[in-house]
């Protein structure tokens, strides 16, 4: 692990922060080990010469434990050719050893030769992130925002650094090559600024806000940076770290949770992480799948394939994603302090066991066009129709009773007639039977002749039976009495043996 | 041997065979062999099935009023349709049957025949008539028409459900009875089956079924 710290003052100050003539400073960093195991630390030091980015690295050390050690920086930066270097460097320390995590305490900052001026710098380990945020920055009061970022990576990169303030917001475009450094006041992208990419212009009188770097396709995009920040006055003499935080998860889950679907249709759930920010990412291509049950359904990227009827909870993890952590990494030394989120879903494998209702609905015909239950004629047309026509509607629940919500799902209808005063009986056929587009079965249920209505009295008595089309399995049974000028439809089918009669 | 001998053995020989053969060629519809036929339902539900699973032409004609749920149990393990026909009207006492000279199976309602089976038509041509509208083209035939309005009755199909397509076909027929006219829809349409049953009697109205 490496740990950076970002913008150690070294030699004569900056003419351009207006400290007292003569000051100088001297840059500081100390190691406590406090675990039981000792570590190695190679310090390196980084620095801009002009815009060329310079590497040195440094003398190895070891800190036993339970010691502390302070890094001798007027030798070090000597061997990094520094001596008489005025401006600022960026100490970065490369950590080997079997220490615990949490086994290491670091310090770092500059102090100037008269212990008036003391910059504490916040070291930060070296870690890919998504976007990190500033809490809290200002250039009110005398006060100013110095902001350091360094690029440890081998190749360059593009952030966006967006100031959040009261009624709005501005992005400010960075670039830094590999290993570069840049310092910057938010005052000066406050003075300097046109509008930005999206048009934005930062309001006369904005002096304070919060910060967020990302990389330019937003929070969510993956980069390597360490940032520092200082918000100073040079009146007070004061200066101070904001709190930083990395923007990370926190909350995340599976839409459709619980979710059903009928064995035969696979079914897309849909990873989805919250960022601290509201921000809502779709997760669902980097996650991990994983199913409780790969006999009741397997998952691929969120795609569920049923294999048989049951329960089942479906898993999504993403290792790697960020969480979210409310504490500052002014107080802790990695950002994201930790990574992984996770979320679950509870499914139902759906196989039609039972038709629920009907609703129905009833229309009369004295020598109309008869028309079937989506009010299309018949094939062939049937011009003059005399009698009733009954719509029943049903829907289709699996094994737990709960709703199927597919189209075309097939039956077949068994009708059997069993009492009827009308001889011959009516001309019928077995019918069948599938969900519409609202998930509907719908069953024409009529009795009418092209000559005229059923005499008075006349009744029939159908047993009717549907099954389910690919399985044969009995859904539901029906006893039907058409009647001269309706039918009444009994549910039978807790009792499917019993007769259809009016005894 | 004597030419004339040989000559009157052959001939012999040749009428014995001819009615054989000629038997083979048209075997009598009734005498169809079944294997494990088993019922236990209404006989005008009985009937149309054996129609169709034997693709053998059964009309019904008579009077029947009221109720019609008795079940009749027959069983007829190895024989011919005939001994269906003879199981099913031994328990069903209403009916008695016969084989026409078309080959058609007609049963009747013995002690309440429907004379309008019997009504002869003197012309009769329909060209794919649709099976909803066949028995109002029945109805119109003049000599139906006629007994119809002596009866002051009502010749009607009820349907259930989706009113039911059947196969397209054509009738040109001279001088037959109404019965004929319905055991040639039947078998060109391939229903098997029509009956044509008196089943209210005030108001009068025939139901036909195909």
């Amino acid at each position: 692990m490496s740990y950076a710290e970002l913008g150690l003052m070294t030699g004569v100050a900056d003419p351009m922060l207006n400290f007292p003539p003569d000051t100088v400073f001297a840059p500081f960093s100390v190691i406590r080990n406090i675990s039981s195991q000792p570590i190695t630390v190679v310090p390196n030091l980084y620095w801009m010469s002009g815009s060329v980015p310079q590497t040195a690295k440094l003398t190895a050390m070891t800190v036993p434990p339970f010691s502390t050690q302070a890094l001798n920086m007027a030798a070090l930066l000597p061997q990094a050719g520094l001596a008489n270097y005025n401006g600022s460097v960026n100490l970065v320390l490369d950590v080997t050893g079997s220490a615990l995590p949490g086994g290491l305490l670091l310090a770092s900052g500059s102090v100037d030769s008269k212990n008036t001026y003391v910059f504490q710098v916040t070291p930060e380990g070296i870690k890919e992130s998504i976007a990190k945020d500033l809490s809290y920055w200002s250039t009110a009061n005398g006060n100013d925002t110095m902001v350091t970022l360094w690029n440890p990576a081998d190749e360059d990169q593009d952030f966006a650094f967006k100031l959040f303030y009261s009624g709005g917001h501005y992005s400010f475009p960075i670039h830094l090559p590999a290993r570069a450094t840049q310092m910057f006041n938010i005052s000066e992208i406050i003075h300097g600024a046109g509008p930005d990419s999206e048009g934005n212009v930062i309001p006369v009188g904005t002096s304070e806000g919060s910060a967020e770097l990302s990389g330019p396709l937003g929070e969510n995009q993956y980069i390597l940076v360490s940032m520092d920040a200082g918000i100073y006055n040079q009146q007070k003499a004061t200066c101070g770290p904001p709190c930083k935080t990395c923007q990370g998860a926190v909350d995340s889950w599976i839409t459709d949770n619980p979710f059903a679907t009928p064995l035969g249709t696979n079914h897309q759930l849909t990873f989805t992480i919250q960022n601290h920010s509201g921000t809502q990412i779709n997760d669902t291509t980097f996650a991990g799948w994983n199913s409780s049950d790969t006999s009741v359904a397997t998952v691929a990227t969120g795609l569920v394939q049923p294999v048989a009827a049951g329960a089942v909870s479906i898993a999504a993890e993403d290792d790697y994603y960020p969480v979210y952590d409310t504490i500052c990494s002014q107080f802790g030394i990695t950002c994201p302090f930790e990574t992984g989120v996770l979320g679950d879903g509870d499914g139902t494998v759906q196989v039609p066991t039972s038709l629920a209702g009907p609703s129905s609905s009833k229309t009369t015909y004295t020598g109309q066009e008869l028309k079937d239950c989506y009010q299309r004629s018949m094939d062939p047309p049937v011009p003059a129709y005399y009698g009733y026509e009954e719509c029943e509607s049903y829907t289709v629940l699996d094994q737990n009773k709960d709703q199927i919500k597919q189209t075309g799902i097939a039956f077949d209808e068994s009708l059997k007639i069993t009492d009827t005063n009308v001889n011959p009986a009516p001309t019928f056929n077995n019918g069948s039977g599938s969900t519409d587009s609202d998930y509907i079965v719908k069953d024409m249920l009529s009795l009418g002749s092209a000559t005229a209505p059923p005499p008075t009295g006349s009744y029939v008595l159908v047993k009717q039976t549907w099954t389910l089309h690919s399985s044969g399995a009995t859904v539901r049974v029906n006893c039907l009495d058409f009647e001269a000028t309706d039918v009444t439809v009994k549910d039978i089918t807790s009792t499917p043996g019993a007769t259809c009669s009016r005894n | 041997m004597n030419r004339a001998i040989l000559h009157m053995n052959m001939l012999c020989l040749l009428i014995a065979l001819v009615p054989t053969a000629g038997a083979q060629k048209k075997q009598s519809p009734s005498s169809t062999p079944v294997r494990d036929v088993e019922y236990s339902d209404r006989t005008m539900n009985i009937l149309p099935d054996l129609a169709r699973r034997y693709r053998v032409v059964i009309g019904v004609s008579g009077i029947i009023i009221g109720t019609d749920n008795a079940k009749v149990n027959i069983v007829v393990r190895r024989g011919t349709l005939a001994d269906v026909f003879n199981a099913i009207t031994s328990r069903d006492s209403r009916f008695q049957w016969h084989q026409s000279d078309n080959g058609s199976i007609h049963f009747s309602v013995g002690n309440s025949p429907l004379s309008l089976a019997n009504v002869s038509v003197r012309a009769f041509e329909v060209h794919n008539p649709i099976r909803i509208d066949f028995s109002s083209q029945i109805a119109r035939i003049p000599e139906v028409h006629a007994w119809l309005s002596e009866h002051n009755c009502l010749l009607e199909q009820l349907f259930m459900g989706k009113p039911p397509t059947w196969k397209h076909f054509s009738i040109q027929r001279e001088n037959a009875p109404v019965s004929s006219l319905f055991d040639e829809a039947a078998s060109k349409s391939e229903t098997y089956f029509w009956a044509a049953i008196l089943y209210t009697g005030n108001p009068c109205r025939i139901n036909v079924s195909f």
